[in-house]
């Protein structure tokens, strides 16, 4: 076949990347021609990937396709290497998605709009090489790539904290991307062989001890993107203080590359060290959600109040990853796709009420579904989306979660029901922020001190295009999830079935942990008494 | 007779290496206590001594035919020569300007 | 004895890059002398056509078979001939940078230049060197010039200050350096040749010996005097702030390349045996150097003080190379050197434009330069990203073939180290792109507010502008495309014999290497 013969991949990194580069040379300073031109390079990129999918893709093989190679520094063993399974894929698709409805959403930027676009194009190229990647070196270059571009977007176009956020923002990433590097290396440098290629270190057998470190390490770096607990504070402020079309990558494809790193790195390629860190993963998953709902009870700020809600919409992620089944992991890789579509579409939203407000503090908006209609409409179908409501694809997502993680017949069912009777207590709060959110916006008397900027008025129809465009997927997904699960199924079973072998080998041989289920391990007679009470905390 | 004159010699090579050894602690003494810049120079004079007395002795105790150390010696005096040269062309230089040679009142450049 | 006979029993071919570079400065010294003040038109070009034809004889050098000269004393592998080359190469492209300087600022062009090219000499000839009394010579004309350039604008009263300052600690530690060699000398039973000395510390058995190891202190101090390492660091940000900028430039690339070739053949020709004590040491150094260089570098407010702590940082970082001690550990010294030159004389050249455009270097005068003047925002940013190690430009592949190379020779705790300090660093190296490209035009300083309009057809300016373009042309794509330098760097360290016997001894024991270079004496 012919097609496969064209580098598909590399050309889809590299599009956005050159083009960025190419930016300069266009000769506007107004920013008309620019977000064109940006936004072609974004479609082109989007229906590039979308043709090379149609044409070369199998669904129904969960191994890497479309793989390129190419020896790029083979003193370092560092290899150009890409390729997609079903768990790059919909992530891949997802990011060009937003990246390109982001484009647009920032049509309106007048503030060295050159620049500006240039950086969205940067990142566009980085995220996609993030999810492509097939050797660490590349993978950790790639994660790299997005830091500078992701600095200056908030630092440059942010709110009035931006400086403080992005410096947060850069510090927080290039630390915790150390592990990454360090992982590279001592998994690369493990054994006769160096090489990077992710592959072939999943196959390399590793000492425990070991393992565990590494996984550790691998953790940390991507518990600070996710973000996880102890980590995330630095989300907030990013969050809430870059402008909406970038808050929008942020919060729909930048936490994604955790969660991918997640499931790549520390699942497929170290499936003994999961088995040991999964009941903690499903805690911090827990802690996650019900923090993260509290925390946003507090907010008054409503970019803040949607950040922390990401927070806790985040932690489901972790407990499908840490469930051992294949529904848990496949909710997971939903729900990640499910939150891009529905945080892209809230923080736009809340971008274009504050074009028109100039106003975040939601105690001074009120009463503003008379004046703009079709926002409120469109922000209510969001928040429905985030709060889970049958027919949306959140809904979906988070319950293929608890249902992978209450029929996973790894955990003790003590540790089953606390993990999620929390996590329940965490769904249940998300309406309440979220409709006491929408109560204080958009309902009530109208605030006589909030200022509506008359000459923009109600959504625009750019704006209405680019709620609906994200909208639709959401309850597409919702009422089909078919149309999302079938892209990733093959490869999540694949997932769920590698780790699920090591499990009853690895309880058995080295450790019992408690919250684990006695079904897996050598039978007992009585339970420890240790088992119930650490379960029951 | 040559048990002794050994001893003798070995003895000597002991005591020019303790000299060279004085020599060098005091270059460093002057080095951190002087406030004026030529007796610094001079200190730094003390040490390039000490290292031509080291070479000297070793040259002569333990190279004897082929004398490497004593050419070192050479090339040591005259580059100390060279460095003194600029060095007092740079102290001039500096007093030219700040009509003092006193390390203490160097201080434009510090963070 | 004809003189082409004597010719040919020195091997005195190997010094034809350095015959070139001398021909080149009594070239410009005595045309200077019989032109007069007009010759500094054509003497600036000279210079660099000079420094390139060095570089190109060089390259024709390169795998030379018999590189072993003047009975023994220089010595011109594949490594020296790298070294060689960038001390070239910094030199040339820091003339390029200093035409408009030194116009500026009235004072000679020639002779700066030609001390210039006497320090580079001297770089050249220290890369080679393998004997001590050639070391001691090279090493001395190198920091002689040094501080002669450094005190170079003599109604400055803190460029004297700066090479007054330089010269005694330089002058001190020449001291400390020669008195260690003299012991070298003792204690080798009068050797004065690199690989003589250690097979004489070996028959004699002197392993172990007091003496050796103050010997050995002594020498690291030196060296690490002169790529200023940690604690031997205190008179780098004083000079640096002092001095013209185009000297820091040098200093800063060539005279501290020229220390670790200096320090790679001294540790390795004259200490094998000693590996595990000076490898112990430069440890300390390297810690030293990349916690304090990075995090005192955090408070600076000089542009030019900030770059010298980090210079202290990165020799830190040059620094895990030489202690992983193995073939690859010196490849990524030599790569990172390379991809080094570019990015940090990049840096240096947009410092000096926008010094002599605004007179300053505080750092927040850099202020909103993004609106007044792109090229230079854009080519500062990305030498002070790549130091920063931010990918894909050249410095994140040169730290990570140097964190690569540590992991690899077990130096983990050290990786660790370099990575956090580099995430340090990250933060002060973007503060200044962040005062360039973020501050909104109402924050704009001062200097920045009266920039005056770029124009590039002043005397000396297309140079100037020539050099920038270069660097960040070098610095963006050296990462991308970085294989022929990694395979430059590796293949000048798998080709330097006196390297092998340490790769040899990291394999296997620490008896192998005594043995070797006995052997190689003996050839």
């Amino acid at each position: 076949m012919l097609s496969t013969q064209i580098p598909w991949l590399t050309t889809i990194i590299l599009l956005p990347l050159v083009a960025a580069l190419a930016i300069p040379l266009i000769p506007d300073n107004q920013g008309k021609t620019v977000r064109w031109y940006a936004l072609g390079v974004g479609i082109a990129d989007l229906i590039l990937m979308v043709y090379a999918v149609w044409q070369n893709y199998d669904l129904q093989i969960s191994t890497f396709q479309l793989a390129e190679s190419y020896p790029w520094i083979p003193q370092l063993g560092m290899n150009w290497s890409v390729a997609v399974d079903g768990l790059s894929l919909p992530l891949v698709l997802l990011t060009g998605f937003i990246t390109t409805l982001s484009i647009l959403a920032a049509w309106n930027v007048t503030k060295k709009p050159r620049l500006f676009f240039a950086l969205m194009l940067m990142m566009y190229s980085a995220q996609i090489g993030v999810f492509v990647a097939q050797d660490m070196l590349l993978f950790f270059l790639m994660w790299e790539l997005e830091l500078v571009p992701v600095y200056l977007l908030i630092s440059i176009w942010g709110g009035q904290n931006r400086r403080y956020a992005a410096t947060k923002f850069i510090l927080y990433t290039a630390a915790g991307s150390i592990f990454i590097l360090v992982a590279a290396f001592a998994m690369a440098m493990y054994g006769d062989v160096v090489t990077f290629d992710m592959a072939t270190l999943g196959i390399k057998q590793y000492p425990r001890a070991f393992e565990l470190l590494v996984y550790a390490a691998l953790l940390i770096a991507f518990g600070v993107k996710l973000p996880i607990f102890p980590l995330h504070t630095w989300l907030p402020d990013a969050h809430s203080e870059a402008s909406a079309p970038v808050s929008m990558i942020l919060a729909g494809v930048l936490l994604k590359m955790a969660g991918y790193g997640l499931i790549r790195m520390n699942i497929e390629m170290l499936p003994n060290a999961h088995v040991s860190f999964a009941p903690i993963l499903a805690i911090l998953g827990v802690v996650n959600i019900v923090y993260g709902a509290l925390t946003a009870f507090a907010q008054t700020n409503l970019k803040r109040r949607l950040a922390y809600s990401s927070i806790a919409h985040m932690g489901f992620v972790l407990i499908g990853i840490a469930s051992f089944t294949e529904l848990g992991i496949g909710g997971a890789v939903l729900q990640m796709v499910s939150h891009g579509l529905i945080a892209a579409s809230l923080f736009f939203l809340s971008g274009v009420t504050y074009e028109r407000t100039h106003t975040l503090i939601m105690e001074k908006m009120g009463g503003m579904a008379q004046a703009m209609p079709k926002v409120f409409a469109l922000f209510t179908a969001g928040a429905m989306a985030s709060l889970a409501l049958p027919g949306m694809s959140g809904f979906v997502g988070e319950l293929t979660i608890f249902l992978g993680i209450t029929t996973s017949d790894a955990y003790n069912p003590m540790f089953k029901v606390v993990v999620t009777l929390l996590a329940a207590v965490g769904v249940i709060l998300t309406p309440i922020y979220l409709l006491s959110m929408l109560r204080q916006v958009f309902y009530g008397n109208e605030n006589s001190g909030i200022v509506i900027e008359e000459y923009l008025g109600d959504a625009k129809p750019r704006e209405v295009f680019i709620a609906a465009c994200l909208l639709l997927p959401i309850i597409g997904i919702g009422m089909y999830p078919k149309l999302a699960t079938q892209t990733y199924d093959v490869k999540t079973v694949a997932v769920a079935a590698q780790v699920r072998q090591v499990l009853p080998t690895v309880i058995a041989q080295k450790q019992r942990s408690p919250l684990y289920s006695t079904a897996l391990v050598a039978p007992q007679l009585a339970v420890p008494e240790s088992q119930v009470l650490i379960a029951s905390e | 007779m040559y048990d002794f004159e050994d001893k003798f010699r070995n003895m000597q090579l002991q005591y020019f290496l303790l000299l060279a050894a004085a020599l060098f602690c005091i270059g460093i003494y002057g080095l951190i206590t002087s406030r004026n810049a030529v007796r610094v120079l001079m200190s730094i004079e003390l040490l390039l001594n000490a290292v031509n007395l080291n070479l000297m002795a070793f040259s002569s105790y333990l190279d004897p035919l082929e004398i490497k150390g004593q050419v070192f010696t050479v090339f040591v005096i005259t580059v100390a020569a060279a460095e003194a040269a600029v060095g007092l062309a740079i102290i001039l230089a500096i007093y030219r300007n700040r009509d003092t040679v006193d390390m203490e009142q160097f201080n434009l450049l510090k963070w | 004895m004809d003189f082409a006979n004597l010719v040919d029993q020195l091997n005195a071919g190997t010094i034809l890059p350095e015959g070139i570079v001398l021909t080149t400065l009594m070239v410009i010294v005595v045309g200077d002398l019989i032109v007069g003040r007009s010759a500094s038109r054509w003497i600036p070009y000279t210079a660099i056509a000079g420094l390139l034809a060095a570089v190109v004889a060089l390259y024709l050098q390169w795998n030379n078979p018999n590189p072993i000269s003047f009975l023994g004393a220089f010595n011109s592998d594949d490594l020296s001939i790298v070294f060689r080359g960038i001390i070239a190469l910094s030199t040339a492209v820091t003339i390029l940078m200093s035409i408009r300087y030194i116009e500026q600022s009235g004072t000679a062009l020639a002779e700066f230049i030609g001390i210039m090219l006497t320090a580079t000499l001297g770089g050249m000839f220290l890369s080679g060197a393998s004997e001590l009394v050639t070391i001691f010579i090279s090493l001395e004309t190198l920091s002689i010039s040094s501080y002669l350039m450094t005190g170079y604008t003599k109604r400055d009263p803190r460029s004297n200050e700066a090479a007054l300052k330089y010269l005694l600690i330089g002058a001190s530690s020449t001291g400390v350096f020669l008195y260690g060699v003299s012991l070298l000398y003792g204690l080798s039973g009068g050797e004065t040749q690199l690989s003589a000395i250690a097979s004489a510390i070996a028959d004699a058995n002197l392993s172990q010996s007091l003496g050796l190891v103050i010997s050995l202190v002594f020498v690291i101090a030196g060296v690490a005097f002169k790529i200023s390492a940690a604690p031997f660091h205190q008179w780098t940000p004083d000079v640096y702030e002092g001095s013209p900028t185009p000297v820091v430039a040098f200093l800063s690339v060539g005279s501290k390349a020229a220390g670790f070739a200096l320090a790679i053949r001294l540790m390795n020709s004259a200490f094998p045996l000693l590996i595990d004590e000076w490898q112990f040491v430069f440890t300390a150094l390297a810690v030293l150097s990349m916690v304090l260089g990075n995090v005192v570098a955090l408070a600076q407010t000089s542009m030019k003080r900030m770059l010298a702590y980090s210079s202290i940082g990165q020799a830190g970082f040059v620094m895990i190379g030489l202690i992983a001690g193995t073939e690859a550990g010196y490849a990524s010294m030599i790569f990172y050197l390379l991809v080094y030159l570019f990015m940090n004389l990049g840096a240096f050249t947009c410092l000096i434009l926008f010094t002599l455009r605004t007179g300053t270097d505080q750092i927040s005068e850099y202020s909103g330069l993004y609106q007044k003047d792109p090229l230079l925002t854009l080519c500062l940013s990305i030498c002070l990203l790549s130091l920063g190690g931010i990918p894909p430009l050249a410095g994140f592949f040169g730290k990570i073939y140097l964190f690569w190379a540590g992991w690899q020779a077990g130096q983990y705790g050290l990786v660790l180290l370099g990575l956090v300090t580099t995430v340090v660093s990250i933060y002060y190296y973007i503060r200044v792109v962040r005062m360039m490209v973020v501050k909104e035009p109402q924050e704009m300083s001062d200097a920045v507010k009266n920039y005056p309009e770029v124009q590039w057809n002043l005397p000396g300016m297309r140079p100037l502008q020539v050099g920038l373009v270069l660097t960040l042309v070098a610095t963006s794509l050296a990462g991308i495309l970085s294989n022929p330098l990694f395979t430059l760097a590796n293949s000048s360290i798998a080709r330097t014999t006196t390297l092998q016997p340490i790769v040899i001894s990291s394999h296997f024991s620490a008896t192998v290497p005594a043995e070797n270079s006995a052997l190689q004496t003996q050839q």
